[in-house]
């Protein structure tokens, strides 16, 4: 992460001028962004600002794809955002340069969002397209105190195969291992800590009836060293991890789209320090999301979340992650395809912690 | 107290937008004025690699399932969101609305990357756009497509 510069914004106007008259297979530009007005009931000794009821301006996203000929194409999201202190922040979120083989197989090369589950690798980083104000909290970015390793650095093989009256999706990626930094899991931007890359690999299956139905199982297994915040750092613990899970998603976009939504995806991480011998610990973490479509613009959504951790596991206690339940009530009406209000209600249990409502508001558009 | 006009606020805020939804749905679905039934044809370059389409193939390429035929990478043409061959394409071709349509592609170039239709102001501006560009494929009404060189016919759709 760096400090934002006004020279970002020059370079970026730049390079839009400079595209403007490009012909027609010039590059797609997307900006997203959201306002999110939230008041919560926490214990102030865990959040001081928590019962103030805060605005605040959420991810600046900006997306572009450029092709550069017929089957390579380079595509990119770099995310402003602000920290507590009002410090603003870039953050290249992803970067891959992509070769299209054929419709079955294409090859990435650079940043991506881990294959792991439905959301990670559908709703990025826009506050605009899912249905609900925030992600689920155990798949929150590594940054934003996530605990699962949603982004990779590295290489991805993907593919959609269509054979009535299935159509198949798969993935296999492999790159840099994650670590922990005092308590930050960080995905490895630029070195490995050791030989072992980390490897993912989804498949999902998307049935003709009903239309809008996939079903997928995924699995990433990696080695995750542990490093206290000491000056140089010192590895203080390892982990050989995997993580499978399945996840299934309904979402009709056809025929006017009336109808039930619905997402689900349930995690199982396995952890197990091969040094001190202590074991495995599996732990286990899962949302269900379910949303009725009124109208084609009106949702109003449910979503209940629970992560489970085993004691003494070293990997969660290393990040500080503890059990949660957490209800999710909320309602959805999209003004256009590029913007959208939603408000809902959050009842949050921190097990033996804290047990508090969030009441949020959001306004998120695209452009 | 508050909770309770709280509660009532939300309801009200609720009932607004469900009547205000459906008040704007019915308004959509009021006959408009009546066009005669028109012939709606998919046209592509004489080079382009198929010389017939079915509706799912051609409702793959649209929604960037499909991505290359033969090798070659394919462009699908749309129309401008205001044109009533667009809407007809949509209902008939994609089945989805405009919203849903605009949803899918933001949503899909979020995703996956690509490349979204090409995008023309007229079925003149289509035609043209297929006869030049090498897999480009459009929808244009049959009295525009009738007579023109350098394209073929690939699909024809009858009383949209």
């Amino acid at each position: 992460m760096r400090l934002l510069r006004p020279s970002f914004f020059f370079t970026l106007l730049t390079l839009l001028l400079s595209q403007a008259d490009r012909p027609a297979r010039g590059f797609e530009f997307k900006g997203f962004a959201d306002v999110t007005y939230t008041r919560s009931s926490v214990d102030p000794g865990i959040d001081p600002d928590g019962r103030n009821g805060s605005f605040a301006i959420g991810q600046f996203d900006l997306f572009l794809t450029q092709p550069l000929d017929d089957r390579l194409e380079v595509l990119s999201e770099l995310v402003v955002e602000s920290d507590r202190n009002g410090e603003s922040f870039i953050d290249l979120e992803r970067l891959q340069i992509s070769y299209l083989f054929s419709d079955a197989l294409q090859l990435h090369a650079g940043r991506f969002h881990n294959i792991i589950g439905y959301w990670n690798t559908a709703y990025h980083h826009a506050a605009l397209f899912p249905a609900t104000i925030e992600r689920p909290a155990f798949l929150e970015f590594e940054d934003d105190g996530g605990i699962l390793p949603v982004h990779v650095v590295g290489v991805w093989l993907s593919g959609e195969v269509a054979t009535a009256p299935i159509e198949i999706e798969y993935g296999l990626m492999a790159g840099n291992g994650p670590r922990i930094d005092n308590d930050v899991l960080n995905p490895g931007n630029v070195s490995d800590t050791n030989k072992n890359k980390a490897v993912s690999a989804n498949i999902t299956v998307k049935p003709s009836h009903p239309a809008g139905l996939g079903l997928g199982i995924f699995g990433h297994f990696g080695q995750v060293p542990i490093f206290d915040a000491s000056s140089p750092p010192m590895e203080i613990g390892q982990v050989d991890q995997s993580i499978l899970g399945a996840d299934l998603f309904y979402q009709n976009l056809q025929d006017g789209a009336i109808g039930l939504e619905l997402l689900a995806e349930y995690y199982r991480i396995l952890d197990e320090d091969p040094k001190t011998g202590t074991g495995r610990f599996t732990s286990s973490a899962y949302y269900v999301q379910s949303g009725y479509h009124f109208t084609e613009r009106f949702i109003p959504y449910l979503r209940y979340e629970q992560v489970r951790i085993e004691a003494s596991d070293p990997y969660f206690t290393a990040l500080g992650a503890a059990n949660s339940n957490r209800w999710v009530y909320g309602l959805r009406y999209s003004l256009n395809p590029d913007s959208a209000l939603k408000a809902e209600v959050r009842i949050v249990d921190q097990v033996g912690l804290d047990r508090y409502n969030e009441y949020a508001a959001q306004w998120a558009f695209g452009f | 107290m508050r909770r309770h006009a709280l509660q009532s606020f939300v309801l009200a805020v609720l009932l607004s937008v469900i009547l205000l939804e459906t008040g704007r749905v019915a308004a959509q679905n009021q006959p408009t004025t009546q066009n005669p039934p028109q012939t709606m044809v998919i046209i592509a370059g004489t080079s382009f690699p198929k010389d017939r389409l079915t509706i799912q193939e051609l409702k793959a390429l649209y929604l960037g399932e499909t991505q290359l035929l033969q090798d070659l990478r394919i462009h699908p043409v749309d129309q401008r969101e205001n044109q009533l061959i667009r809407k007809r394409f949509l209902e008939r071709v994609v089945q989805m609305t405009r919203d849903r349509y605009i949803d899918y592609w933001n949503l899909r170039l979020f995703r996956y990357g690509g490349f979204s239709p090409l995008l023309r102001n007229t079925g003149r501006e289509v035609i043209e756009t297929v006869r030049e560009q090498d897999g480009a494929l459009g929808y244009v009404w049959l009295e525009e497509a009738r007579n023109e060189p350098g394209i073929k016919i690939l699909l024809t759709l009858d009383n949209l």
